[in-house]
């Protein structure tokens, strides 16, 4: 018998290191194992044997049960493995393929600019107000210190739609129109479209500004540059240089236009700052004594600043635009770039 | 202004380079906008004589000529320039010299014939064309015959020199000359200015009011007209020194007379004009209004009619100037002009800003009265430009001047507080600096207690009050000395209108949905109504016309945002782009009715536009856009405002395809439009292919807007799901099947999605089939089939009963 246990033994391990496959290792477990199987077979025989022979057999024929189920454990899981892998393998795919696309609209580039601008003063305390497009000449001119006959009107050539209405060819109006509706003190931006007479490369009929106001008891004109230096460095960068020159509007006095160094030459003087190093990015001054009064303020009591930069201009500094005329052709695959 | 440093060094006294100057004078408030370096790239000019010139042997568009440049050996030179003459002076580029158009002059042969130098031409020096005479725009460049030989064209033309163009403000008009800015430059540096002198010699053998008459009729429109006489003149080419003045202000020079007053209204800034007397009829001259529809030829040889708004110079039959615009040609001087009136007046600015912009004519002169000039410098302009006439033009000036100036303008006072003056400008100013500066720019200042009373000069017409001198003050100091500070005072809340957050989550949101943000003209071509197909009444048609557009395009403000989204697809089309997705916020223009005598509304209004391919995309299986991709957009905007009760009911628009138009309500109040644009006005805008879109009234949705969440228990209970498909007739809208379904489940029904649609050979013709899945759930309990069944029996009887709806039966 001892004999019989060997020879199942070795024919089980022998057969057992050639299965390939999870079925023909289980059909192995039953002939082996099984309630039917040899082991059990010999086991059953063991009543023909003496008693001293019955301890040694049983012991053997446990030993070798334990060799083969230990066996039959180590071959499962290593097929198990094999085949995981073998799946792995077979659902393999090729990465590079392309994924699967999704578009995101895009806001238009005047609205990022003009947002961006909005947020920085809105962190400043101020308030984002609105006045119509189709403004009263009282608003876009008189009120602000440009009688009729003004030679300041030249240079806003305005689209009319009756000798007393036109389209605003500033958002300054708004502060006319702030002033007459709020005491001081005032902080307001004031973002719109606006209109002129004219079209070229640089020149859109119609653009946007935004305006600033700002009225309270003792501002000054160092404000006016505190404000603004802290605008222009968020806008364009805290390394850039600011520089506030004197010039001439009507409803302000003094008037400075501000200027930051060019952010394309870094100021060393290029075509698109036209050699002088510095881009000229708004309009500013302390509001002119008649405006404050002409809107019912006390002018000894209350002092303020304005200021309005061109929308347009930002974007195209900003996003390297040479021509406005992009920014309201509205190509789809122009917009898709911001 | 273009100013030429050399010539702004006659009259003050400054160690500025060009560069610090020109720096200098932006930081004073008259920008740089560019410098001109005369010299830049001549080297080895020099002026020559022709004293020989042949023509070629062979070449019958060359010359040979023999110059004399002064070395002793005459140089010879090809040339192929056809205004030459023997005895010409002019320049001559020598071996080796090199020129600004990138030219390097070498040794060469011309067919054969040694050619040593190059005649040079205005242009190839650098000169711009319009400052030179028309003779010599395509020729080599003429000099006065009285230069010598072998000269440095550089000194002669005096091109060490820079070019200063700078930026004057229109309240400045006095800076509209040399002496204008050598002031402001003296005020900078701290020294006097240097006033040109007159030193006239007059002919006391005849007095002005014996040869001419002058009346002025609208003294309103005319504070001051004075005038001289010239005898005996002789009208020829001026000298170069002055011809190279008048070209570094960019003007060509024309002939003596002309040139002086030219001269004048450049060094001085008082426009002059000077009348040939004897083409003057009566040697009278009357200043009044024109007759309407007078007429005049002016010196541009362009006939111009006038009106009685305008002020002209006449004499006893015609008029022969119009006021400070532009003289006539009828007494235009001449080459054989012997008597000159020059006229020195000072118009009213409104008048001639009027007058020149009625006409559109504008003039230097008309550029300078219209911004208000000082008639007190009329004393020293009309003399010097007689002294100088008599100079150059070899006659005499007539004894005394006539002048028509009632009220002299008096020196202006200003009060001013210079505490104030440091409070506005946040410096710390001292009283003295604060006059010193005063000072220098020529105002007298007097103490009188602790304020100044500041006597402006009659040239600083801009200065009135307080605030004027401010900016005085502010800009001499220097803006860039005044040190930076924060806004103090209460601290301010910023932010925006809720309106005005609302559109910007509108628009967040339509963009995350794939649309583009496009931004369009507000005005818009009035053919669109008829392009869209609008009835002669329709309400949109009611827009407001532009009284000056600048071309028909854009003639009317828009009363939709429809034709702008057309139009961007249409130009999309033209390039090939053709999956378009596009929305715009932005105001339509409604009047209340026209012509306008009040403001419109300007209604926040919010369209979109699709068309082509959807964007979502799995590898070239795109999806077309339809009408319920674009429901889908609106309905999804609904959703994520709040905005609950809405509903598409099927509409008629004009420019919508009859079955395939929505109106959109919410809240039971019509919001706006949705639908496939109508094959015809597709047609009209040449785009092929279909187009949906939407057009909704902002400001009907402000309101209905709910962004306030609040947290509902999510779910506790299983939910059962029944589907139900059903065959009903197609002409009965999907709305009025869920709205029974609805009914009938009550609360406990919490979604029904419509799942599949069909019409085809499976369902009776004029037949289609629905869908749904309703998914059934209850707050308190888990619900039964016992309890569904009979709500499901209800809705299918109800279905039945009111639509004729019935149960589909699947085959097989």
């Amino acid at each position: 018998m001892k004999e019989r246990l060997q020879q199942i033994k070795e024919e089980a391990l022998a057969v057992m290191g050639k299965t390939e496959s999870l079925g023909e290792l289980n059909d192995l477990r039953v002939k082996y194992l099984g309630k039917k199987g040899l082991i059990t077979e010999v086991l059953r025989g063991m009543g023909k044997l003496s008693a001293e022979e019955r301890p040694i057999i049983g012991q053997l024929a446990n030993q070798i049960r334990d060799e083969i189920e230990n066996l039959l454990v180590e071959k499962t899981e290593s097929l198990k493995a094999a085949e995981k892998s073998r799946k792995l393998q077979e659902e393999r795919i090729d990465v590079t393929l392309p994924g699967r696309t999704f578009k995101i609209g895009k806001k238009h580039p005047l609205t990022q600019v003009m947002n961006d601008i909005e947020n920085i003063f809105i962190s400043m305390g101020f308030q984002v107000v609105k006045g119509p497009e189709i403004e009263q000449d009282y608003y876009n001119f008189e009120g602000l210190n440009i009688p009729k006959d003004h030679p300041a009107r030249d240079t806003q050539d305005s689209f009319y739609i009756t000798e007393e209405i036109l389209l605003r060819t500033q958002t300054s109006p708004v502060q006319v129109r702030t002033m007459e509706k709020n005491e001081p003190p005032i902080r307001v931006i004031a973002p719109g479209k606006v209109y002129r007479r004219d079209a070229d490369v640089t020149h859109s009929p119609m653009f946007h500004q935004v305006e600033g106001l700002v009225v309270d008891e003792n501002i000054s004109f160092s404000h006016l540059k505190g404000v603004l230096i802290g605008f222009a460095q968020r806008m364009f960068g805290a390394d850039r240089k600011i520089r506030f020159r004197p010039h001439y509007f009507p409803f302000t006095e003094p008037s400075a236009e501000v200027d930051v160094s060019c952010i394309i030459c870094q100021g060393d003087g290029c075509r698109i700052c036209s050699h002088t190093g510095w881009l000229e990015i708004l309009g500013s001054g302390l509001v002119h004594p008649r405006v404050l009064e002409m809107a019912g303020y006390d002018s000894e009591k209350y002092s303020g600043f304005a200021f309005g930069m061109g929308v347009e201009r930002i974007a195209m500094l900003k996003y390297g635009i040479d021509d406005i005329r992009l920014l309201f052709e509205n190509d789809i695959r122009f917009l898709q770039q911001f | 202004m273009q100013i030429s440093y050399q010539w702004l060094k006659d009259y003050v006294d400054f160690d500025y380079t060009p560069e610090e100057l020109a720096h200098e004078l932006t930081m004073a408030g008259f920008a740089d906008e560019g410098k001109k370096y005369l010299d830049k790239g001549i080297t080895k000019v020099v002026t020559g004589k022709i004293i020989g010139l042949e023509k070629h042997p062979d070449a019958d568009r060359l010359q040979i000529c023999q110059i004399d440049v002064g070395q002793g050996e005459n140089l010879q030179i090809v040339t192929g320039a056809q205004n030459v003459k023997l005895g010409d002076i002019i320049p001559v580029a020598l071996v080796g010299a090199e020129l600004p158009i990138s030219l390097k002059i070498k040794r060469s042969k011309l067919r054969g014939v040694e050619s040593t130098g190059m005649l040079c031409s205005g242009q190839e020096l650098d000169m711009d064309k319009k400052i030179l005479a028309p003779d010599q725009q395509d020729g080599i460049l003429i000099l006065p015959s009285d230069i010598p030989v072998g000269q440095d064209i550089i000194e002669v033309m005096g091109f060490n020199d820079v070019l200063i163009d700078l930026d004057v403000t229109t309240n400045r008009p006095d800076c509209l000359s040399i002496i204008g800015i050598a002031r402001e430059v003296a005020a900078l540096v701290g020294k006097k200015v240097k006033l040109p002198e007159a030193k006239l010699v007059e002919d006391n053998t005849q007095t002005v009011e014996q040869m001419a008459k002058i009346t002025v009729e609208s003294s309103e429109l005319c504070p001051r007209y004075a005038a001289r006489i010239v005898k005996n003149i002789k009208v020829k080419t001026s000298p170069l020194w002055l011809q190279r003045k008048i070209q570094a202000a960019g003007m060509r020079p024309i002939n003596n007379i002309v040139d002086i007053t030219n001269f004048i209204l450049l060094e001085l800034g008082q426009p002059l004009h000077a009348f040939d007397l004897n083409y003057l009829a009566g040697q009278e001259i009357i200043v009044r209004r024109a007759q309407d529809g007078e007429k005049i030829v002016t010196l541009d040889e362009q006939e111009r009619i006038l009106t009685n708004e305008m002020l002209v110079i006449a004499d006893k039959e015609k008029a022969v100037a119009i006021a400070g615009v532009m003289g006539g040609l009828n007494s235009e001087v001449t080459p054989e002009t012997t008597t000159i009136l020059i006229e020195a007046a000072n118009f009213n600015p409104i008048s001639v800003r009027k007058t020149s912009k009625r006409l559109g004519l504008r003039s230097e002169a008309s550029n300078r009265f219209e911004k208000g000039l000082d008639p007190n410098i009329i004393d020293l302009a009309l003399d010097r430009a007689a002294q100088l006439m008599a100079e150059l033009g070899e006659g005499q000036v007539l004894e005394g001047r006539i002048d028509h100036y009632p009220e002299r303008l008096q020196p202006r006072n200003i009060t001013l507080r210079p505490e104030r003056i440091s409070r506005l400008l946040g410096a710390p100013l001292q009283a003295e600096e604060i006059a010193d500066i005063l000072t220098r720019l020529e105002m007298k200042v007097e103490k009188e207690g602790d304020r100044f009373i500041v006597t402006v000069p009659t040239f600083r017409l801009d200065l009135s009050r307080e605030a004027d001198l401010l900016e005085e003050v502010a800009r001499i100091y220097g803006y860039d000395k005044i040190e930076a500070a924060t806004l103090e005072g209460i601290s301010m809340q910023g932010g925006k209108s809720s309106d005005h957050y609302m559109v910007d989550k509108i628009k967040d949101l339509l963009l995350s949905f794939g649309l583009d943000e496009v931004m369009t003209y507000s005005f818009i071509n009035s053919k669109a109504f008829d392009w869209l197909g609008l009835e002669e009444n329709d309400q949109l048609r009611l827009a407001i016309p532009l009284a000056n557009p600048l071309t028909e395009e854009h003639n009317v403000m828009r009363t939709t945002l429809v034709p702008s989204l057309l139009q961007v697809v249409a130009v999309n089309m033209a390039k090939q782009v053709k999956n378009v997705e596009i929305f715009e916020a932005g105001a339509v223009y409604l009047p209340e009715s026209l012509p306008l005598t009040k403001l419109p509304y300007e209604q926040p209004t919010l369209a979109a536009v699709v068309t082509g391919k959807t964007s979502k995309t799995i590898w070239g299986s795109q999806e077309e856009v339809d009408f319920f991709y674009l429901k889908g957009v609106l309905e999804n905007l609904f959703a994520n405002l709040g905005i609950a009760d809405y509903a598409f009911t099927a509409g008629q628009c004009a420019y919508l395809h009859p079955g395939k138009t929505a109106v959109v309500s919410v809240q039971g109040e019509e919001v706006g439009l949705m639908g496939e644009v109508h094959p015809d006005a597709l047609e009209n805008y040449q785009i092929s292919q279909k187009i949906y879109l939407f057009e909704i009234k902002l400001d009907k949705i402000m309101d209905k807007i709910n962004l306030v969440h609040k947290y509902q228990q999510l779910p506790k209970y299983p939910a059962i799901n029944r589907d139900l498909a059903l065959v009903l007739k197609e002409e009965i809208p999907a709305q009025a099947v869920e709205e029974i379904i609805r009914a009938a489940g009550k609360t406990l029904i919490e979604e029904i999605s419509l799942f599949d649609i069909y019409q085809g050979t499976q369902v009776a013709p004029g037949h289609k089939s629905l869908a749904y899945s309703i998914i059934y759930r209850s707050t308190e309990k888990t619900l039964t089939d016992e309890e569904i069944n009979p709500i499901q029996e209800e809705i299918i009887k109800n279905l039945a009963e009111k639509l004729g709806a019935v149960l589909r039966v699947q085959n097989g």
